[in-house]
């Protein structure tokens, strides 16, 4: 046992991290638990999906017609984007900083796949690929500017997120462009294979390249170091500003995947989607992701289950007859939820 | 000297438990009105929970008392009820390691932080009162500067001091409170340490009461009284100083004689590992130097002097001039990454650059080349496996290879992060202060973590304020003046009395004509240290 030494000088050398995480908090809660460290641990890294379990089970009896299959299944169609978002605004969020302009390119993504298709009459493939390219320069733009301009995250997302929306309202006239020709994209989104929603053939590989990247690679790792402390990362030879910028390319890239999926799912390319209604949800899921699996951290497992324990509690819930105004009180309330309950677990993660 | 005027504070029966682990057990001791009390401990030993206690941080368990003296007047509080407020009541005052000081507001708003504004009807600061009161404070306490200038403007010791002079501002008279330092001198250049002391010394002779906590036992040896020293919670005694030695002290607060690991002699022979000519990065002007497959280097001068600019340059995170050899192969400027594939690593000298304190020990100890457990996937077993060999081999106490680096003493993490360097093998090890606010024990570790590496293979690179560790650890010291060497020393002619005079020379001629040293700092030292 390390004894009063473990007490005493915890915080002397490296102490609060200086940047990165610093989006959970730096003050803590006091103590979760007193004691039970192996209990303890367990019950943190899976309560979030046991709540998930039991919130099923009671929504499949006490709401008539909630079938849980059914249900799971329309669900994963219809948050198939809403995941790729999530993980698009975790990117970031990883080394410390914040993409407050990931929805804003998801709708200028889909807007652009939309326009190359029909105003330009480019073939579907190419409407893809000019909608994925400028994604990933506003990404890039985003990037160069906190990355080597040192420039502050949360301002210039915001303000690149505003630009977006103006552009794209100025582009359409704020009328909705109707997809003509992305047949087939629509049609991979939509109905089951087998049990196996279609939507799940879209998220769940860029999760598992997410997760891949993020927990099995050296590429990971020194993501996260960023993510603790910058400055030692930076003294160790990462290469912090192009890492950092790395993240904004893949949430710009993921952002505008995310739109291409959502003109698919709807048929049309909708400029009300830069407007950035869905920006909250996929940072409510980021930081509720952060309380699961791997307590205190932003993980990949995480965010995905948050967006579908958030998906379910909606539904669930209107299911028993609430009304449509509760989903961005429940989005907002998790949030707030999430990143109270991820700053507690932050906290303990340093104490032990 | 002081005279004995009574006891100013006494404690009895002070314990306090953190779940199983006794912090403190039934510590009592008496420390006496105007004197330098220094409180001495290992890392751990109690002292930091103590001085947690006395601020009301920390409660205490119940059954310990407080008795404060002032003016012949005595107030027993029961130790278990101390909060801040009544610990303020009471005259403590504290004045901790990282100096809370608003670097960009003016000395007197510095102040009137610690106590209150002179104000007007409406609100309105009445700055002229403002300037004037806190002239008279600065008077009081030696600090010769202007209320009006920035605080940036002071040197490091000159801050401590106003923090100082702020904590104390607002007391009746010098007898009234108790001052407590906490580690004030660990981040001090030397020359600043010798004015800061004498600073204390005047106080004290004015009365002032001093509750001081060191790991300097040099320090302690020139400045204290009385000292007391805990060892794992445990009061081991309370004393005069009288004329006990370094050795003395340490011998007291390990528990057994410390063993100093004594300077090795590399061949003249050895090939040159790093050779350096003509260096000028940040406040160095011109640098040379070699140094040999075995050998380790010591760089000695004040803060400002160059020392660290100069393994900064070498290993890229400053811009230089001049040329960097690494064992036989020019090293190109300004990348860390390059440096580092030529097998330099630094440790620096900020504790807050020095890891991840968020993550586990095995994940410090493999994040500098995390590539080494990438096969297709991260293998986390031998990752931790070889953190966990980590913690064996340097002896550090740590729960396990998945304890956060945060939950470490200071000492600890020092030896995770020093460990990790040196498994590298490195050609060139840099370290910036390798022991600051490190316990004698881990102290002598670490020396022997940096030897046996340099031993095996390498050389080293060392920057200390400390002038005993140089002693200790170096085989031979360039003494960095203004920027550029003016001494050598070897083996037997490194004394910490032959670096300090060459140390301090007097560099006015040559700092003028140098306005890359650090001007500004340079400046506050000359104003107000001088």
């Amino acid at each position: 046992m390390t004894g009063t030494a473990d007490q005493e000088d915890r915080v002397t050398a490296g102490g609060q991290p200086e940047t990165g995480q610093r989006w959970l908090g730096r003050r803590g809660f006091g103590r979760l638990r007193p004691g039970g460290r192996q209990w303890g641990g367990f019950a943190e890294r899976w309560a979030l999906f046991a709540l998930f379990v039991i919130m099923l089970i009671i929504f499949s009896v006490t709401a008539t017609g909630f079938d849980a299959t059914q249900n799971l299944q329309v669900l994963v169609g219809s948050q198939t984007p809403m995941v790729v978002l999530a993980i698009a605004a975790m990117a970031p969020l990883v080394v410390g900083q914040f993409d407050l302009s990931v929805a804003a390119i998801a709708g200028t993504a889909g807007i652009a796949m939309v326009s190359a298709i029909t105003r330009f009459h480019l073939p579907l493939g190419a409407g893809i690929l000019i909608a994925l390219v400028i994604s990933a320069l506003i990404g890039a733009f985003n990037g160069y500017l906190v990355a080597y301009l040192g420039l502050n995250a949360f301002i210039v997302t915001l303000g690149v997120s505003t630009v977006l929306q103006g552009v794209v309202q100025g582009y359409t006239g704020g009328s909705v462009l109707p997809g003509n020709g992305i047949g087939w994209l629509s049609n991979s989104l939509s109905g089951n294979v087998g049990i196996i929603p279609r939507g799940a053939f879209w998220f769940v590989p860029v999760a598992l390249v997410a997760w891949y990247l993020l927990e099995q690679t050296p590429f990971g790792r020194h993501l996260r170091s960023i993510g603790s402390n910058a400055g030692a990362a930076q003294l160790l030879g990462i290469r912090t500003r192009s890492l950092t910028l790395s993240t904004f390319v893949v949430s710009g890239l993921l952002g505008g995947l995310t739109g291409i999926l959502i003109t698919a799912q709807s048929g049309s390319a909708d400029p009300a989607v830069a407007a950035g209604g869905d920006l909250l949800s996929a940072l409510a899921a980021a930081f509720l992701g952060a309380s699961v699996f791997l307590p205190g951290l932003f993980n990949v497992a995480g965010t995905v289950l948050a967006i579908f324990f958030v998906a379910v509690l909606v539904d669930g819930l209107q299911f028993l007859g609430a009304q449509d105004w509760t989903s961005p009180v429940i989005d907002g309330a998790v949030l707030i939820g999430a990143i109270a309950v991820s700053s507690m677990l932050r906290r303990e993660r340093i104490r032990r | 000297m002081s005279a004995a005027r009574g006891e100013a504070l006494e404690l009895a029966g002070v314990s306090k438990n953190y779940g199983p682990t006794r912090a403190l057990r039934d510590v009592s001791f008496a420390v006496r009105s105007g004197r330098i009390h220094a409180l001495l401990g290992g890392n751990g030993s109690g002292k930091s929970t103590l001085i947690k206690v006395l601020a009301g941080v920390v409660r205490a368990e119940p059954g310990g008392t407080v008795t404060r003296t002032v003016a012949g007047r005595q107030t027993e509080t029961a130790i278990g009820d101390l909060t801040p407020t009544i610990s303020r009541g009471l005259g403590f005052r504290f004045v901790h390691q990282d100096v809370p000081i608003f670097a960009e507001l003016s000395i007197a708003e510095n102040l009137a932080l610690g106590s209150r504004f002179e104000l007007a009807p409406g609100g309105r600061i009445r700055w002229r009162r403002q300037y004037a009161r806190a002239k008279r404070v600065l008077d009081d306490f030696g600090l010769d500067v202007s209320p009006k200038e920035p605080a940036s403007r002071l040197g490091p010791a000159a801050r401590t001091l106003l923090s100082i002079c702020r904590a104390l501002q607002d007391q009746a008279d010098p007898g009234a409170a108790v001052l407590v330092l906490d580690e004030p001198t660990s981040a001090l250049p030397r020359t600043d340490v010798a004015w800061l002391l004498s600073s204390l010394r005047r106080l004290a002779d004015q009365g002032q009461t001093i509750l001081w906590v060191s790991h300097r036992l040099d320090e302690v040896c020139r400045a204290a009284d009385d000292i007391t020293v805990l060892r794992d919670g445990v009061h081991q005694g309370t004393m005069p100083l009288g004329d006990k030695t370094v050795a003395d002290l340490a011998e007291l607060i390990v528990g057994h004689p410390v063993q100093r690991v004594t300077a090795s002699s590399a061949r003249d022979d050895a090939p040159v590992l790093l050779a350096v000519s003509g260096l000028s990065a940040g406040a160095a002007q011109g640098v040379d130097l070699e140094v040999r497959q075995g050998e380790i280097l010591g760089l000695a001068g004040i803060t400002g002097s160059g020392r660290s600019s100069v393994l900064r340059a070498v290993y890229g995170q400053l811009p230089r001039q001049g040329t960097v050899i690494i064992d036989g192969t020019e090293l190109d400027g300004g990348r860390i990454q390059t440096a580092r594939a030529a097998g330099v690593r630094f440790l620096p000298e900020e504790r807050r650059l020095i890891g991840f304190a968020d993550m586990s020990v095995a994940v410090n100890a493999s994040t500098p080349d995390a590539g080494r457990y990438w096969r297709g996937f991260l293998d986390r077993r031998a990752e931790r496996k070889s953190g966990e060999d980590l913690i064996e081999q340097l002896g550090v106490r740590a729960r396990s290879a998945e304890a956060s680096l945060a939950s470490l003493s200071g000492g600890n993490q020092q030896k995770v992060l020093i460990g990790a360097a040196i498994r590298s093998e490195p050609t060139v090890l840099l370290v910036d202060e390798p022991t600051q606010g490190v316990d004698v024990g881990a102290r002598a570790d670490i020396h022997g973590l940096i030897k046996d590496a340099v031993a095996k293979r390498g050389c080293a690179v060392v920057v200390s304020s400390d002038l005993e560790e140089m002693v200790d650890l170096c085989d031979r010291v360039l003494v960095l003046v203004a920027g550029r060497v003016v001494a050598e020393l070897a083996g037997a002619e490194i004394t910490e009395l032959a670096m300090a005079s060459q140390m301090e020379q007097d560099p006015a001629g040559t700092a003028s004509a140098t306005p890359a040293a650090t001007p500004a700092a340079r400046d506050a030292d000359r104003k107000v240290v001088r």
